[in-house]
């Protein structure tokens, strides 16, 4: 290689465009040629102009990601879609979340799933009521009484699911209806109730239907009709004579048969507290228990009004902004149609953890920015950023709130205070967030509103853990208290505009 | 450090700050890219955010098998051509931006005619070539990794970089006869 060649090819070395017998070649011309040497090192430098660069321009990561993840919009946009949907379900959402009182000597107590009843009155969160008359005992969880012994009167609100009572004879669905279960025997020991030894269970409707079932056989039941149910043996549909004979049988007094009597059309005409009649919900109108979401095709009209108001509404706060043509006004209606319909979709159907890990893709097309002027463009940057930032304020804010009433419950001292507020407050939104979830798993008919409480717990019990060893073990206490009635509040604010007035 | 696909894997699984960590890591290499393939830093900077909304939406379609950084790059390029036919050429760079900071006024003014004299040398190259000497000098990629990103034969990518090479090393030459 000459002298000439090397320095025409310099470039080519640099850039690894040589063969491997050329490289070798103007390798060894290097070695003998101190001139060469030299202007490759010319060229060298001339190559490192180059690397001579204007500057990023700064932020440039930063409007970027806001764009991208857009991310506090999707919040806000999927808070809002959250708020429309309890709306339609607030009914169902009190049902998932209170507790269930029982009323017993004008005592109110809440009792938890499976506890012990006795003499008095169940309310249900639902609005639904039981009345246990006197030597009444069973045991309570959502929609459900298990009766052992005794008489209860009941009336039921429509609901997601049926509203059961079980006893030893049969098991009564209520199919929405009033009614009343009566269980006599000879021995009122649960033992021998269990086995169903001398059980009879009568079922008087007042309103509506029931079904009475058991592994015999079943009977549907109407207003102002009885049945009867043994264990072992298949419900029937009694008639007048037969309760005089089934009063015989079961010993029991004709006098006391006819006070039953007596007693049932007293409750029927005037209990107003106690036998309200049915009260049907249009609004809600008893989604059916399917595994479906209860966001079925019922709701469908509703969601899609919902989507138009929501859509105005995000585009005249544009339309404000940006002032924007007729032309760009529909395109944005018809991609925030998109966006809304997406959001309410995956609610409705149940894709939480899609929403949740913000892979619903709620963004805008991209390519709708491009119809915008640059103008518009830097005022639409402007705006996200100014509604990022509100949206950050908002939680901030929420979260120190947050904060300030759990150290108030638990009484932190104020070096605790400061050596807590971080890991609290995390605590606390991830209890939260993760409680909300469960919300919606549950409106979404993916989790029954039985196993909600167990899991509330579990998420309470999760994060005393995480704190427990810089509290006191009252504090732990406290901080327990405090989340659960945190996660009602929550729950209440999340949707059930009416529940203050239940008193 | 996590590679770069096990950074985008993991933001497709939902973890929504890899993505962010990605946009920081590319910030300057890919605006630099656009920046000097399209000769105007506003533009450039639309086309770095165009890149990235692309690479949202088409998240779905990356192989995880490949390089990410390849698949941003064909990403990077789409775009610009898109913007190239929508809006022609861009004009040159009015703007020539903030100076680097820590050098002196005589050494910024320096770096930045060097920088827009670069510029206006790598801008008079024929597209073909520009793409190819842009991904190899400012990309680092390797000669089968630019053939994988613009789709061509190793070949034509070799012989369209031995090209570029010639005219940018003229340019480079003339260039530093005026700054002596």
């Amino acid at each position: 290689m000459t002298c000439a060649d090397v320095r025409e090819r310099s470039f080519d070395y640099f850039y690894d465009l040589l063969e491997a017998e050329e490289r070798s070649s103007l390798e060894a011309h290097l070695r003998d040629c101190e001139a060469c040497r030299e202007a490759l090192r010319v060229a060298a430098e001339q190559k490192k102009m180059l690397r001579d660069q204007a500057p990023v321009p700064r932020g440039l990561a930063e409007r970027t990601i806001r764009r991208v993840s857009a991310r506090p919009r999707f919040w806000r946009l999927a808070a809002a879609a959250a708020l429309l949907v309890a709306a339609f379900l607030a009914p169902l959402l009190t049902l998932a979340t209170d507790g269930i009182v029982w009323v017993e000597a004008g005592r109110r107590r809440t009792v938890a799933a499976g506890a012990e009843v006795g003499e008095g009155v169940i309310e249900y969160p639902d609005g639904s009521r039981a009345t246990l008359w006197a030597r009444g005992r069973g045991r309570v969880r959502q929609r459900r009484l298990e009766l052992d012994a005794g008489e209860a009167s009941l009336r039921v609100q429509p609901g997601r699911e049926p509203f059961i009572v079980r006893t030893p004879a049969a098991d009564v669905t209520v199919l929405g209806t009033e009614f009343e279960v009566r269980l006599t025997g000879e021995d009122m020991n649960r033992k021998s109730l269990a086995a169903g030894s001398g059980v009879l269970l009568t079922v008087a409707v007042v309103t509506g239907i029931v079904r009475v079932s058991n592994d015999r056989g079943e009977v549907l039941l109407r207003a102002d009709e009885t049945a009867a149910a043994r264990p072992g043996e298949g419900p029937r549909r009694v008639t007048e004579a037969d309760l005089e004979r089934i009063a015989r049988e079961t010993r029991l007094a004709q006098d006391e048969a006819a006070a039953l009597e007596a007693e049932t059309v007293r409750l029927r005409r005037a209990g107003k507290a106690m036998l309200l009649e049915l009260q049907q919900r249009p609004a809600i109108a008893a989604p059916k228990p399917t595994k479906k979401s209860p966001l079925g095709d019922l709701m469908k009209a509703q969601m899609s009004a919902s989507i138009r108001v929501s859509v105005k509404t995000e585009v005249d706060k544009l339309d404000r902004r940006l002032h924007l043509s007729p032309e760009q006004r529909k395109i944005f209606e018809a991609s925030y149609e998109k966006v809304f319909t997406g959001l309410f979709e995956a609610l409705s159907s149940g894709n939480f953890d899609k929403l949740s890990s913000g892979r619903a893709d709620p963004a805008l097309d991209p390519n709708l920015l491009l119809q915008l002027t640059p103008e518009q463009r830097e005022e639409w940057n402007k705006l996200q950023a100014e509604e990022a930032e509100q949206q950050a304020k908002a939680e901030q804010a929420a979260e120190k709130k947050a904060f300030e009433s759990a150290a108030a419950a638990l009484g932190l001292s104020d070096a605790q205070k400061a050596s807590l507020e971080g890991d609290l407050t995390k605590v606390i939104t991830d209890a939260k967030t993760a409680y909300a979830q469960l919300l919606l798993q549950v409106f979404s008919g993916k989790m029954s509103a039985e196993s909600l409480e167990a899991e509330r717990e579990s998420i309470v019990q999760g994060a005393v853990d995480k704190v427990k060893e810089r509290l006191t073990a009252e504090q732990s206490e406290a901080f327990r208290g405090h989340l659960r009635k945190e996660m009602q509040l929550g729950a209440i604010r999340f949707g059930a505009p009416s529940k203050g007035s239940d008193k | 450090m996590d590679s770069d696909e096990e950074l985008f894997s993991a933001w497709r699984r939902g973890e929504g700050d890899k993505l962010e960590e990605l946009v920081r890591r590319y910030e300057e290499p890919l605006f630099r890219f656009l920046h000097r393939r399209s000769g105007e830093a506003a533009r450039a900077e639309d086309l770095f955010q165009e890149t990235w909304m692309s690479v949202l939406k088409a998240r779905d379609r990356y192989d995880a098998s490949r390089s990410f950084k390849t698949w941003l790059y064909a990403i990077a390029l789409n775009a610009s051509r898109k913007a190239w036919r929508a809006k022609g050429p861009a004009a040159s760079d009015p703007d020539l931006t903030r100076a680097a900071s820590g050098d002196s006024p005589t050494r910024t003014l320096e770096r930045r005619e060097t920088a827009a004299a670069v510029r206006r040398i790598l801008a008079a190259l024929p597209e073909a070539q520009r793409d190819v000497f842009l991904l190899c000098e400012y990309e680092g990629l390797t000669y089968p990794e630019i053939a994988a990103v613009l789709g061509r034969p190793l070949g034509t990518v070799k012989s369209q970089m031995f090209y570029a090479v010639r005219r940018v090393k003229a340019g480079l030459e003339e260039l530093w006869e005026d700054l002596r």
